[in-house]
């Protein structure tokens, strides 16, 4: 039989876990919404230039003089896979999910016999993929000691994944995160880069200006090539920034979702400890009891 | 004065979106003014003041832009710049941050394109400096 002092250590102490968990779980709330935030305060500026490079778009596509950062370096040898992870632990499967679905096609495009590239962002994405693939990871970036993450984190290394194409070091880009579809449900994805590749998304926007602005005939300043090579890493920087800024979200809905659970496996072990030391208590005093008459009826 | 719509976004958030009589924009090939009517048009932005003029607002809005664009459609203007500060919160400090970042860029880089590209950047923010 345990004894008493042993059980209620063990309650304290998963107590004081629960208070941990619960606390987490509450930061990790006020941190969503401010992500959420920040992750909508930002959907205005994708939209807006989703639409004007689906303008632009139209009117270079076909043309072999596109630049490359659209149409690609025409091979497809090398890869470059951006990994983008949390640098906290404690959020439940989120980075594990993406590391899965990273690891998944790093294989895949190994056993095709590519070459593979990877930049990590965040420290626990990069703890996992060190173990297997230590010596493909070019770089390791942390956004530890930044709280918000903007816009020029994302410019950053956006000038860092066209600064390497422009050398020639990789041929595709992907860039793997999780997209945020509620607080429960987030959902790790890739999107490809470099070359730009147009989802049905930006389709129904290309297709939808076509009908608003059929006529519009556009005017450039400066050429129109040379808009077009501004804008292209623009539009990378645009894309890499959304991709943090839903992680971010993901991230604390995540760790919300998770440390909720923790608190209620927590509160389920307390009242099991409770009960056993209830019972081992009353046991003890049934004990005594058991003595003390018996030790009365010897006399 | 007719009026168009305009849209002023960054990456962070949209900063301005209302009915307006006229804008000028620092246009990479030189400033120029929007109205109402104005034909399509894609364009860069160098560094430089964009101007609002409103009716609502008896003074011009003038805001900083380091880069961007603007895309003005069936009288609807998008200016997407990369940063915007309120030419009130503006000051040298900032400008000199900003050469500073554009120098380091220019020391790291061996392209002789892009560091030409950054040399443009830091003479027009010079020349705004020398403005304020």
């Amino acid at each position: 039989m345990p004894n008493l002092k042993e059980l209620k250590n063990r309650q304290v102490s998963v107590k004081s876990t629960q208070k941990i968990t619960r606390a987490m779980q509450m930061v990790a709330a006020a941190k969503l919404s401010k992500a959420q935030e920040s992750a909508q305060s930002a959907r205005p500026y994708a939209s807006r230039l989703a639409k004007v490079m689906g303008n632009l778009l139209e009117s270079v596509e076909g043309g072999s003089d596109a630049p490359e950062l659209m149409i690609g370096s025409g091979k497809s040898d090398t890869y470059l896979l951006v990994v983008a992870t949390a640098d906290r632990g404690l959020c439940g499967a989120f980075n594990s999910n993406i590391i899965k679905l990273a690891s998944k096609e790093i294989k895949e495009l190994l056993s095709e016999g590519k070459e593979v590239k990877i930049l990590c962002i965040g420290k626990k994405g990069y703890d996992l993929l060190r173990r297997n693939h230590k010596d493909k990871i070019l770089e390791f970036i942390s956004l530890k000691e930044i709280k918000n993450i903007s816009y020029m984190e994302a410019a950053n290394i956006g000038n860092k994944v066209v600064k390497m194409f422009e050398d020639e070091q990789f041929d595709i880009c992907k860039l793997y995160y999780s997209s945020f579809k509620s607080v429960i449900s987030q959902i790790p994805v890739s999107k490809q880069l470099i070359p730009l590749e147009f989802k049905s998304e930006s389709n129904e926007h290309q297709e939808r200006d076509v009908t608003e602005s059929n006529k519009a005939i556009y005017d450039y300043e400066p050429e129109e090539s040379d808009v077009m090579e501004e804008l292209l890493p623009l539009n990378l920087n645009i894309q890499i920034f959304q991709g943090l800024l839903e992680n971010a979200a993901s991230e604390q809905g995540s760790r919300m979702s998770a440390m909720d659970n923790a608190t209620r496996n927590a509160g389920e072990m307390i009242n099991k400890l409770t009960l056993q030391y209830n019972r081992t208590r009353q046991a003890i005093i049934t004990k005594e009891l058991i003595e003390i008459i018996s030790g009365a009826e010897a006399l | 004065m007719d009026k168009f719509k305009l849209e002023f976004v960054t990456p962070e958030k949209l900063l301005f979106s209302s009915e307006v009589e006229q804008v000028i924009i620092p246009g990479s090939d030189g400033e120029f003014t929007i109205l109402a009517e104005h034909s399509p048009i894609i364009s860069s932005m160098k560094a430089g003041l964009i101007r609002i003029y409103s009716e609502i607002i008896s003074d011009p809005l003038v805001y900083f832009v380091t880069e961007g664009f603007i895309d003005m459609a069936s009288n609807n203007l998008t200016i997407l710049a990369q940063n915007a500060i309120e030419k009130d919160q503006l000051d040298k400090q900032k400008l000199n941050v900003l050469i500073e970042t554009y120098q380091k860029e220019i020391d790291i880089t061996d392209n002789d394109s892009r560091k030409n590209k950054y040399n443009i950047k830091i003479e027009n923010i010079r020349a705004i400096q020398t403005d304020i």
